[in-house]
Formats: structure tokens, sequence, C-alpha cells
């Protein structure tokens, strides 16, 4: 037999403090956060997303040499030492376009995404929270917004308008948030069946407020995941759409334009097509495992 | 305990009818129920799942889901009819005079908001209050229904809690403005015995307290011994029988009272005994049996019982019950709970 010392038996004497068993309080928005930090795709998603943002914003200015600069002794450059990503046809830094279009697609990205957010949320959480005949109304239009073929309205849009920047956030917002209502409104469509939101009734929480405060942020996962998810999708758009002329206007360039002048040139000046290309793709690529990743994240499932 | 020296009931509930639309045809969930509630008592409403329980006491939230609605009654509040008001008038009376609790603590709080919030903005909203007198307010119910630690526990998300916590943040919310009636929804079930007699003395202690009201919805017959001071017995959406808690435990008249009565374990049985369950299953109220509801399941059932519904018999001290064997005519019936009760003892369940 072990032979355990008497002392061990004494009892146990006890602070008059017991102190505090609780576990410090994680929020969602952390917990959210340590699982994306598990995952590499999206943590590089994420790494190439601020140094795209962050060249854009401070590119341009560091360059040499303007957008818009033309300098006819030196067209059609290939990369070198003096111009990285070479010139265009008519003798403009390669390199400064490229980042300075990355200031336009971002910025096309990011505001679709920020109106697809307004305006989705908004009608997807009415149609949701009221349901029955003003769900089936306000989801029919919604339907029928989806069958309509966007290059069409788009080109209608650019004649009533004058073609541009302003004319492209207004052409990509009435698309994107057709997607987002219908996430918000099935998100609302449960979860306004939940206990909480009865509870809440009872304590006189108004419509306006559980809707915005109650039922909202709980759908906050997929929403960011959508807005994620929009960004891509609109450099992309803009991209196909300056390839058919309705993108932005010379001499401002968007990646989508500078694609579209290297295209003409691809056999004699490959690098033309190449630099804003692989920009367009690294981006998409980016955002998508962001989006990806951020999906995971942010399921209240996958909470360990 | 009737009060007779007390002029006006707080709630008064009179030939409430609550029915459902489904495809199938009207569901008739509550039917002419009749009960009152006087300041500071508590009145536990029982029955089995499906008797409509919970649907009275959403009536009186009027916070039934779109598919039902209120054909008929009125529910007088301080003499007010509820059904009249216009929703806005109702959102105030929410929360603030009447308040309640729901059966699952899990869900019933918001998982994407703190306790705090949760509990402050109820306050905010009906108490002209600045946010920190606010949290000071949520900080003294938290400490009130015994929650440790209180002011860090307001950062906290409602997963961060225990069930039985989390059902006292509940009872804190809903205490958190002094209303003066609450409605607890089956407080108990989800939570494990110890915790439920816990939360059952909180309950009581608090009712003192705040001499408030309460209405204690549950199939518990010992929750009910140990909170209530009347009873209402229902089923098919009827009321069979009502009485002070006393009169249903050992002198219940109707057959269904003594069938629940029979099915719940004793402490003071002298011998063991085996529980008897109530036979067959609740009635489809889509096709309510004719007569008295509770005929097809009933060891008494007399011919009347099957075409004649059975009014209320006065028993005295407030005690009644719907019953053709309470007729003077029908054969007389001994209690089969009572057989060897002695009177006195209070321990069920």
């Amino acid at each position: 037999m072990q032979v355990v010392p008497q002392l061990d038996f004494e009892p146990v004497t006890r602070k008059a403090n017991p102190e505090k068993i609780i576990r410090p309080s994680t929020t969602y928005w952390q917990d959210a956060w340590r699982r994306l930090k598990k995952h590499r795709l999206a943590m590089a998603g994420l790494v190439i997303i601020s140094f795209l943002l962050v060249t854009a914003a401070v590119g341009p200015v560091l360059s040499p040499y303007s957008y818009s600069d033309q300098s006819l002794m030196e067209t059609n450059q290939p990369p070198s030492a003096k111009h990285w990503f070479g010139t265009d046809n008519l003798g403009r830094d390669l390199l400064t376009r490229v980042l300075y279009g990355a200031r336009i697609s971002l910025a096309i990205g990011f505001v679709t995404s920020l109106i697809s957010l307004g305006i989705g949320v908004t009608y997807g959480a009415v149609a949701g929270f009221f349901g029955g005949r003003v769900d089936n109304v306000m989801m029919r239009i919604v339907d029928i917004l989806y069958g309509l073929p966007f290059v069409l309205y788009v080109i209608l849009l650019m004649v009533i308008l004058e073609p541009g920047l302003k004319t492209i956030f207004i052409a990509l917002g009435i698309v994107y948030w057709l997607n987002m209502a219908r996430i918000v409104r099935g998100e609302i469509l449960s979860l306004k069946e939940r206990e909480f939101i009865l509870a809440a009734r009872v304590t006189g929480v108004g419509t306006g407020r559980i809707i915005w405060r109650h039922l909202v942020p709980n759908a906050m996962g997929p929403i960011i995941v959508t807005m994620t998810l929009v960004i891509p999708e609109a450099i992309f758009t803009e991209a196909f759409l300056s390839y058919l002329g309705l993108g932005v206007s010379a001499p401002v360039a968007s990646w989508g334009v500078l694609a579209s002048e290297g295209y003409q040139a691809i056999r004699s000046y490959p690098w033309q097509l190449f630099f804003p290309a692989l920009f367009i793709s690294v981006t998409m690529l980016a955002f998508n495992f962001l989006g990806d990743g951020l999906r995971d994240a942010l399921d209240p499932r996958m909470r360990k | 305990m009737h009060k007779e020296e007390q002029k006006k009931p707080l709630l008064e509930v009179r030939g409430l009818k609550t029915s459902f639309f489904t495809y199938a045809g009207e569901v008739k969930a509550v039917d002419d129920v009749d009960f009152e509630v006087w300041p500071g008592e508590a009145v536990g409403i029982v029955g089995e799942s499906g008797c409509g329980k919970s649907v009275t006491s959403l009536s009186i939230m009027r916070l039934i889901p779109k598919t039902g609605r209120i054909t008929a009654g009125s529910i007088l509040f301080n003499g007010v009819d509820l059904l009249k008001l216009s929703s806005r008038e109702m959102q105030r009376i929410r929360g603030k005079e009447i308040a309640m609790i729901f059966q699952d603590p899990m869900t019933s709080l918001n998982p994407v908001l703190t306790i705090g919030y949760q509990l402050t903005e109820s306050i905010r909203r009906h108490q002209r209050v600045s946010k920190r007198e606010a949290r000071e307010k949520a900080v003294e119910m938290l400490n009130l229904v015994g929650i440790p630690n209180p002011a860090d526990r307001l950062s906290q998300y409602p997963h961060e809690f225990s069930g039985g916590m989390r059902q006292r943040v509940m009872i804190a919310m809903a205490l958190s403005c002094n209303p003066k009636l609450l409605i607890a929804d089956e407080p108990t079930t989800a939570l494990d015995v110890t915790i439920q007699a816990q939360i059952i003395e909180l309950l009581k202690d608090l009712r003192s307290r705040f001499s408030m009201s309460i209405i204690l919805i549950t199939h518990d017959l010992g929750v009910v011994a140990g909170l209530a001071d009347r009873v209402v017995v229902m089923y098919g959406g009827k009321i069979v029988e009502s009485g002070n808690i006393k009169d249903i435990y050992y002198r219940a008249k109707h057959p269904y009272t003594w069938g629940l009565l029979k099915s719940v374990p004793r402490l003071d049985a002298r011998e063991k005994k085996r529980l008897v369950p109530i036979t067959g299953q609740p009635p489809d109220l889509l096709e309510p049996p004719g007569g008295c509801a509770f005929n097809p399941r009933c060891r008494y059932a007399m011919r009347i019982c099957l075409d004649r519904r059975p009014g209320f018999t006065d028993l005295g001290n407030g005690h009644k019950a719907a019953c053709w064997l309470l007729h003077p005519e029908a054969p007389k019936r001994v209690l089969p709970v009572n057989e060897e009760e002695q009177p006195g003892h209070q321990g069920v369940g």
C-alpha cells in the first residue's frame, strides 16, 4: 500500500473570497478572427489585398511618372530598370498606370459592394421580416431584375448618363444588390422565428429595432461573405465592360481598360496585356480566398 | 385565496377564444376561457402539451403567430381591454406592465448581443434614464437574481452563461421595469431539478419583494405546488377546474385533475404506489370530441358526457369544476387520488 503522509488528510483551508472562475470573454469577432488566422489561403488573400490597397494608395505618388504623361520617344518599351513593367504605345509608364488602375478597379469593387450592402440588406430584411404578400411582391421584383440582361441596361444607362466612373457605380450597384437581398431575406426568414425575437417583442421592442439591432447582426456572417465575393465580381465585370468600350474613358485607366489596350498588341508587346491581367487574376483569387475563409470563420457552428 | 377585500382583479380574462386557421380548418386552441388574477397572486395554469396554456399567455401579450387570431372575448388589465389597444399602446405595456419569461433560456437570448445590451434595452425603452443609470439598474437586477460579479458579466454574451444563469438573466430582464404581472411560460422545464428548485425559490422571493402577480404556466404539478396560490386546470383549450391550491390537490373534483395528480410521484405517499398515466391522446382540436372534451379518456364517462358540454359547478371558496359527475343526480364517485390522503400534507413532486 502506498504511504500517504498524515498531513495530506488535513482538511483544506479555503480563502474567504474564492477567485473568479470566469473564462475571459471572447466576442464573436475575436473568435472569428482566431479561426480566420488558421485559414492559410484566406490569410494569404488578406495580405495580398492589404498590399494592393497600400500600393494603390501610395504607388502613383511615389512613381516618377504620371499615369497620363506621354513620352513618344519611349513607346512600347519592354520591362526595364527604368520602366519596370514597360511602356504602352504612347510611352506611358505601365507600372504607374497599373497602380493607378488599381485605385479605379478597387474603388469600383468596394463601392459596388457598399451599394449592394445598403440596398440589399434593407430590401432583404424588410421582405424577410414582413413575409407573406410583401415578401412575395418584393422578391418577384428581384426575380424580374435578375432576368433582364445586364449588358442591355448598362448600355441604356450609358446613353442616359454620361459614360464614366459614376455610371459604372450605378450600373454595378443595381445589379449586385439582388444577390445580397436574396441572401439576407433567407436569413431573416429563419431568424425571425427564433425564440429570442419573441422574447425581444415581449419586452416591448419595436419593429425597426428588431430588424436592425436583433435580426441583421445575426445575419452578419453571410452578409460579409457576400460583400467580399461581390468585390472581385464587380472588378471583373468592370474589366469586361471596359473591354466592350463601356468602361471609364481615357486617359483614366482601370485594369480592364489596360487589358483591353494590351490585347491589341498581344503578339508584339505581350507584357502590355500580361501585367494588368496578372493583377486582375491575383486580386480575384485573393478576394475569393478571403471570402471562402470568412465563410468558415463567421459560421457560429464552427465555434471550438 | 379568494381576495374579496380587494376591489378589482389585476387581470380579467373573459370568454377568450383564440383560433388558428390552418389548411385543414380552424383549430380552436383556446375556447371560451375565463379566469382572473388578483394583485399579488400567483396563478398556475396546468395541463398537458397542446391544451392551450401557452396560447392563452401569448393571447394576453397579443403575440400569437400570424396564422392565429383572437376571435372573441376580452382581456381586462387594470380595467383596460388589451384587445382594444393599438399596437403601439400594446408595445408600451409589454415589458413595462406585463413581462414574460420563456421555457428555453438557451434560445431566448439573442446570441450576438451582450447581456448588458439586452438588459439595458428594455430598461431604456420604458424608463427615462441615461445609459449609465440603465447600466447601474442592470447590475442591480443581476445581483438581485443571484448572478455573481454582475458588473463583469454585463459585457459577456449568452453563450458564456449556463442554462440556469441564462434563466436568471431572463428573469432579471423581465423584472427590470417592475412589471405588475409576470407570465412565466414553463420557466423550469428546460432546467435540471436542482436548478428548477433554485429558480422557483427565486421567483417566490422576487414575487413578494416586487409584490407582483405571476401566471405560472406548466405541466409540472410540483412546480405549481411550490409557487401558486390558485390553480387553473386546462384541457383541450378549455378550463376544466380551478380553485385554490389546497382544493385542487386535496379536493379535486374533475377526473382529468385526478389523472394529473395520479401521474405525479408524491413524497408523502404512504406506501409504494405505481404511477397511473392518463391513457390515450390529447384531443385533436381540429375535430374536438362532442360534449366534454375529456370523455374519450375518462374512466367515468357517462352517456351525457358524449353530447353535452358540462357547465361549471361552484364548489365554494372559488373552487369550481366542469364535470357531469358533479350534477346532483349523477352517481357519487370517490376521488381516487385522496383515498388515503392525510390533510395538511404539502409536499408534492
